[in-house]
């Protein structure tokens, strides 16, 4: 099957990445935004993503596996990308005291869901958009994320539970 | 209304009320970096090798100079301290490289022979370790060990840079460093002909308690990857990858790492991204510097500290 696909003229492929490099880039970067909480970092991996798929067209396009494919190139890309930036950074595990985010508008005084998103470990947070924003399965957050289904499923409720504590409210999942 | 729908139509109000800049042409700009890769993996592919070694990906290396750290912009190098020393070790400490008058004309790519892609892997080509990349000389012992800073690790990177023949200046440092765990440094080191941004980094290999990757498993996040262990028990990897865009420019970024992990555990990590002149087999004679550890020569910390400035970071 692979190998029917290999020989795809080049203009095919471009016109078949382009049709879903448009249809799906917009979506791809509000995924990679809800993990990284920055725009233009959130354009970085959605283009990686993007152009690495066009580089494995022949072999993920036919099969539908596109989507996924580029979803878990923003995800571990991003994992990845908070590896190496740890070095210079040093985040916490642990959740801050104050609730509210840098930036925000003094009379909001509550915590929005995607700043909370912002203040769990990068991991608890690719679950969570995985889990609830994509709406993938415990079995394919597990495959994204090489993780077991039961570390899926504890990351979930530790980062739903780190979510309640700093919305302060009952978050309902 | 399910759990789930509940949370994700929260998110998507929340989202609908920021503004986020224009997404512009990505479809296109992706499309041409595609492109890029896809003639990198070919021209990797007909290069042909042997014995691959497999290997895996400890992730991608992209974007690393579009977020790497910036620091301070005094200029560093040796020119800029004078004469910084050449080994912090004592007496007994292995002497000095010879240093290498001219650049390794070997092209970083060509340098290391390839097999055609994985069929397993195909996006990430499987090569090889060159024979000629031996083990670190073996070191000698410090007289008044010291944790190794970032100013420590930015002070030998240059040393080895322009002892590898790579003669230039160093600019725009940051560092980092925790005590018996790391120790890191980035910086951007002009040549004479071209320019790039190089971060090496030391750290405690054992303590995550895995063992160190000596093979390359398939993975999709790089475009070529060789791993072998050494005759000393050192574990060496080498990557490469495309990169992403630096912040408000449309020039992408190639990156590449060799790391090494020594029998004591010390794991030597050198990036350089922007398309960086240094050949793979430089990159090398940087990390299997038998000078790196996360415990200097007292002086030559000391020394560091007082030339390396300005200094961001840890």
């Amino acid at each position: 099957m692979r190998g029917k696909r290999v020989g795809v003229d080049q203009a095919v492929r471009d016109r078949e990445f382009t049709e879903f490099a448009v249809a799906r880039a917009e979506h791809l970067r509000r995924t990679a935004y809800l993990m990284c909480g920055d725009w233009h970092r959130a354009q970085d991996l959605t283009q990686i993503a993007l152009a690495k798929a066009y580089a494995a067209w022949h072999r993920i396009h036919g099969d539908g596996g596109v989507d996924a494919y580029v979803r878990q190139i923003v995800v571990r890309e991003f994992l990845s990308q908070q590896r190496r930036r740890s070095w210079h950074e040093r985040p916490s595990d642990e959740l801050p005291e104050q609730g509210l985010a840098g930036g925000q508008e003094q009379a909001d005084l509550r915590l929005s869901l995607l700043a909370a998103l912002e203040r769990l470990s990068p991991k608890r947070r690719a679950v969570v958009v995985l889990r609830y924003w994509e709406d993938r399965s415990v079995e394919e957050t597990a495959a994204v994320l090489r993780m077991s289904r039961s570390a899926v499923k504890s990351a979930s409720l530790r980062a739903l539970a780190d979510l309640r504590v700093l919305l302060g409210e009952d978050l309902t999942v | 209304m399910t759990s789930e729908e509940s949370f994700h139509d929260r998110i998507e109000d929340e989202l609908a009320g920021l503004r986020p800049p224009p997404i512009g042409e990505i479809a296109g700009d992706a499309l041409a970096q595609g492109r890029r890769i896809r003639r990198r993996q070919r021209a990797l592919g007909v290069a042909g090798g042997t014995a691959a070694v497999a290997g895996v990906a400890a992730g991608a290396l992209a974007l690393g100079g579009v977020f790497g750290s910036g620091g301070g912009g005094a200029p560093v190098g040796p020119g800029a301290w004078g004469a910084a020393p050449t080994s912090q070790h004592s007496s007994a400490a292995t002497p000095t490289p010879t240093p290498t008058p001219t650049p390794d004309p070997t092209p970083a790519y060509p340098s290391t022979p390839t097999p055609p892609p994985n069929s397993s892997s195909p996006n990430t080509v499987i090569g090889t370790i060159p024979a000629s990349w031996k083990p670190p000389a073996a070191d000698g012992h410090l007289s008044d060990p010291t944790n190794t800073d970032g100013q420590s690790v930015a002070e030998l990177l240059i040393d080895d840079l322009s002892q590898i023949g790579s003669g230039g200046s160093g600019s725009a440092f940051s560092g980092s460093s925790l005590a018996g765990m790391n120790a890191n440094a980035t910086l951007t080191w002009t040549m004479p002909h071209g320019s790039v941004r190089i971060s090496a980094s030391v750290s405690d290999g054992a303590a995550d308690g895995k063992t160190p990757q000596s093979q390359c498993l398939p993975a999709f996040e790089m475009d070529y990857c060789a791993a072998a262990t050494l005759s000393d028990g050192s574990v060496v990897m080498v990557q490469h990858n495309s990169g992403g865009y630096a912040a408000g420019s449309s020039q992408s970024t190639h990156n590449t790492m060799v790391m090494i992990t020594r029998p004591d555990h010390a794991a030597i990590n050198v990036v350089e991204w922007s398309d960086g002149p240094l050949t793979d087999d430089q990159l090398y004679k940087i990390v299997s510097d038998p000078r790196w550890g996360l415990k200097m020569d007292g002086s030559f910390v000391t020394h560091a500290d007082k030339v390396v400035r300005p200094f961001s970071g840890g």
